[in-house]
């Protein structure tokens, strides 16, 4: 058996956390799950996850701070980042520091996993 | 004993008989051929007894009775009257004060009567009174007498009622002849005043002017006229010299004229005049008065000589009934106003200035009446009211300024307390937004997880409809947020007309299926505008939906037309929808505001044009009637100048803030 994909969900709310997980799992992937900044780091380091979702807004290390230190981490760890922010320029602004794609909440599952397997089939 | 007798007569046979006679009989006799010579004499001799001649030059016999008698050293002489004219006048010779009376006939009977006059002179004589004139049966009635004595006393009666002085001088000035008048003028009795030297009547100044008169050489206009009166007994008088030939050289006869209610009158008039003069000079204004026939001026001050055109040769001026001095026509001849309406009139007129200012008068005219009531006169003034008028339109502009200030101030108060709302509901909503958007990202997420498993049709039709209001729930979540000033303000060149279009091509499909039309009236030139082109687009985009959902029914059309104006352009959308009732139409840019049905509007809409519009310094209004439609009238500034960054703060502090979410 192929060994499953590792996805980390990171989100300071855990039951959205708890709720991404049972997506993630019904379609076939691993999640893991960090409620902080510091726990995905962590998690980072230790299980490498090959895509990572994004909370930005988030007490202690905030999503631009996880993101610059991932980057030095695991460079090729891809981002999606799924914030309740909406301001202008965002996505520019996430992609030059590093985020792959952009979601709104309230996530639309349909299209987070259309951006997963875009980015698996790519891997593939 | 003989006696000290004076004879006085100007007959030189009579004085030389009567002489002799005395002579005769012991007594002292001296003799005076007149009236004057007679009081020279009396001064220093006191006779017992006086012949005097009735008819005589310069004093008469009748005068020098009175004087006489009056003299209080000679009340005890026996006065004795020689009248060659007793039977043609009668003569009361004791109202006169004489003793006795001889009426002068031959020189024979003369003797007699004088000798029987010496007889009454005698003390036992003066028992015997008798009113009889001694020799009058003597001596016949001369006509010739008689008319001239008449044409005498008519003289008399005119010399006496002649208001003039007329007073009679010999030439060594003795006065020997005074009228009534004269009399009254010299404040002297008349008795006192013949014999007196003619200039001694004066006193002071006036004495020596008429000494010096009479001094000079004799003519016949030598007077003191009425330039320069004398002053007798305190009167002012002119003095008419009439030299009168006789025996014994020239006397004078003088008339004498009061001048002084005459002199005084004109002194007061000459006080008037110059009172009035001095008043009318006084007056920095021209002021003037002109003949109401013919315009003619009679009267004219300095300062009208000075103002106004050809007046300068004034009095005689004909003013033409338009004062020409104006150049701006008058709106009527104030002249010919006041001849029509006999009242005075005021009016303004504006004068060009020879440097060009404009100069405003204001012309006063006054009718000047006769007793009739016809308007002979008229006199005008000319104030210059060009300063006082500059004044009050600079309070004017002044009350203008700062209404206009105060107006601004409201304006920017209610400006600021609107921002201050705004700003505050955009930080609450941003925040709110955020705590909403994430339970419901959760609900959501699970609700679509739930969709995974295999339920039943029922529950899966109950989860969409979780979804679909969710997604309602997000959208209204959204809607606050997009004025939470988290947007960067992109300020680009817009063209209104493209934009619109390109605005109204997103709701194109929408809008074909409620049957609305688009009506475009758009200004040719229009200026580009500097503005954020998608919050421009939202604007446009807000109001369009709102005049679709206006419209339920009829002819539905939206109009939008736009103009260049001052500097910016002015957007009116009109639609043909129920419009807006007058109780609402104040409260339709607040947020959470909204007529329509529960679940068909956010109450967002209208408040979200009004930040915009607001946020890009422009204004918008609306105009409506129910049921007739609305109209909103939208106007933006070609520059964004001044226009507060207010989003930038809001942005950094929401990127480095750390609260939860």
């Amino acid at each position: 058996m192929k060994k499953k994909i590792k996805i980390l969900v990171v989100d300071d709310e855990y039951a959205f956390c708890r709720s991404l997980k049972i997506f993630l799992d019904k379609i076939g992937f691993q999640p893991l799950i960090a409620t902080s900044g510091e726990h995905a780091l962590d998690i980072v380091r230790e299980e490498k996850p090959a895509i990572m979702t994004l909370d930005i807004r988030m007490p202690g290390l905030n999503g631009y701070d996880i993101l610059q230190k991932v980057k030095r981490l695991d460079p090729d760890l891809f981002i999606i980042v799924i914030t309740a922010i909406d301001v202008p320029n965002m996505e520019e602004m996430l992609e030059h520091s590093g985020a792959h794609a952009l979601l709104h909440k309230p996530i639309d599952l349909q299209k987070l996993s259309d951006t997963i397997y875009g980015f698996v089939g790519h891997l593939l | 004993m003989g006696k000290k007798i004076l004879v006085v007569d100007n007959n030189p046979m009579v004085l030389k008989l009567i002489a002799n006679l005395l002579a005769m009989s012991g007594d002292e006799v001296r003799a005076a051929s007149d009236g004057l010579s007679a009081l020279d004499i009396l001064k220093s001799y006191v006779p017992d007894l006086i012949f005097v001649d009735l008819v005589m030059p310069n004093i008469s016999g009748e005068k020098l009775c009175r004087i006489i008698r009056n003299m209080p050293h000679l009340q005890g002489v026996f006065l004795v009257i020689l009248s060659a004219i007793a039977v043609e006048e009668e003569l009361d010779f004791v109202a006169l004060g004489a003793d006795a009376c001889i009426a002068k006939g031959s020189l024979s009977n003369l003797a007699r009567h004088v000798a029987r006059v010496l007889e009454l002179a005698s003390p036992a004589g003066r028992q015997e009174k008798s009113r009889n004139i001694l020799g009058l049966d003597e001596v016949a009635t001369r006509e010739i007498t008689r008319e001239l004595l008449s044409s005498r006393k008519h003289f008399e009666i005119i010399f006496r009622n002649m208001s003039e002085g007329i007073l009679e001088f010999a030439p060594n000035r003795k006065i020997i002849f005074a009228n009534l008048a004269a009399v009254t003028l010299a404040g002297v009795p008349e008795e006192m005043l013949l014999g007196t030297d003619f200039t001694e009547i004066f006193a002071g100044h006036s004495l020596e002017t008429v000494g010096a008169l009479l001094n000079g050489p004799a003519t016949a206009s030598r007077k003191i006229s009425e330039d320069m009166p004398v002053l007798l007994n305190g009167r002012q008088v002119t003095l008419q010299f009439l030299p009168v030939a006789g025996e014994g050289g020239a006397s004078t006869i003088v008339i004498i004229h009061d001048v002084t209610t005459r002199k005084q009158a004109e002194e007061k008039i000459g006080e008037q005049n110059s009172f009035l003069t001095k008043l009318i000079e006084s007056l920095p204004h021209p002021f003037f008065v002109v003949g109401a026939d013919g315009y003619q001026v009679v009267l004219a001050n300095s300062s009208a000589q000075r103002h106004l055109a050809g007046l300068a040769d004034c009095p005689g001026h004909v003013i033409p009934p338009a004062a020409d001095a104006c150049k701006a026509p008058l709106p009527y001849a104030p002249f010919e106003r006041v001849q029509q309406t006999k009242k005075s009139c005021l009016m303004e007129y504006v004068e060009q200035g020879q440097d060009g200012q404009e100069i405003t008068h204001e012309i006063h005219t006054h009718p000047i009446f006769d007793k009739q009531g016809k308007v002979t006169q008229i006199i005008e003034y000319r104030l210059d009211i060009t300063e006082r008028k500059k004044a009050e339109q600079a309070l004017r502009d002044s009350k203008d300024e700062l209404q206009k200030a105060l107006d601004n101030l409201q304006v920017a108060q209610q400006v600021a307390i609107r921002q201050e709302k705004l700003a505050s509901i955009g930080t609450l909503a941003s925040g709110v937004a955020h705590e909403i958007l994430n339970p419901l990202n959760i609900i959501g997420t699970l609700a679509q997880v739930m969709q995974l498993e295999k339920i039943p049709a029922s529950m899966r039709k109950n989860l969409d409809e979780m979804l679909a209001q969710i997604k309602r729930a997000t959208k209204i979540t959204n809607n606050l947020r997009t004025f939470s000033h988290q947007h960067a303000f992109e300020v680009r060149l817009i063209d209104v007309h493209a934009l619109f279009d390109k605005t109204a091509a997103l709701l194109e499909h929408d809008l074909n299926l409620d049957n609305v039309r688009v009506e475009r009236h758009y200004a040719q030139g229009l200026p580009r505008i500097e503005a954020d082109e998608d919050q421009l687009a939202q604007v446009f985009l807000n109001l369009v939906s709102n005049a679709r959902d206006a419209m339920s029914s009829g002819d539905k059309r939206i109009i939008v037309e736009t103009r260049a104006k001052d500097d910016g352009v002015e957007i009116r959308f009109s639609d043909t929808g129920v419009g807006i009732d007058p109780v609402e139409i104040g409260k339709i840019f607040d947020p959470f505001f909204t007529t329509k049905d529960p679940g068909h509007g956010t109450g967002l809409g209208l408040w979200i044009v009004y930040s915009i519009i607001e946020n890009h310094c422009g204004t918008i209004r609306v105009e409506s009637e129910k049921g007739k439609g609305a109209q909103f009238v939208i106007f933006l500034p070609t520059h964004l100048q001044g226009r507060e960054e207010s989003g930038s703060a809001e942005e950094k502090q929401d990127s480095t803030s750390g609260e939860h979410g």
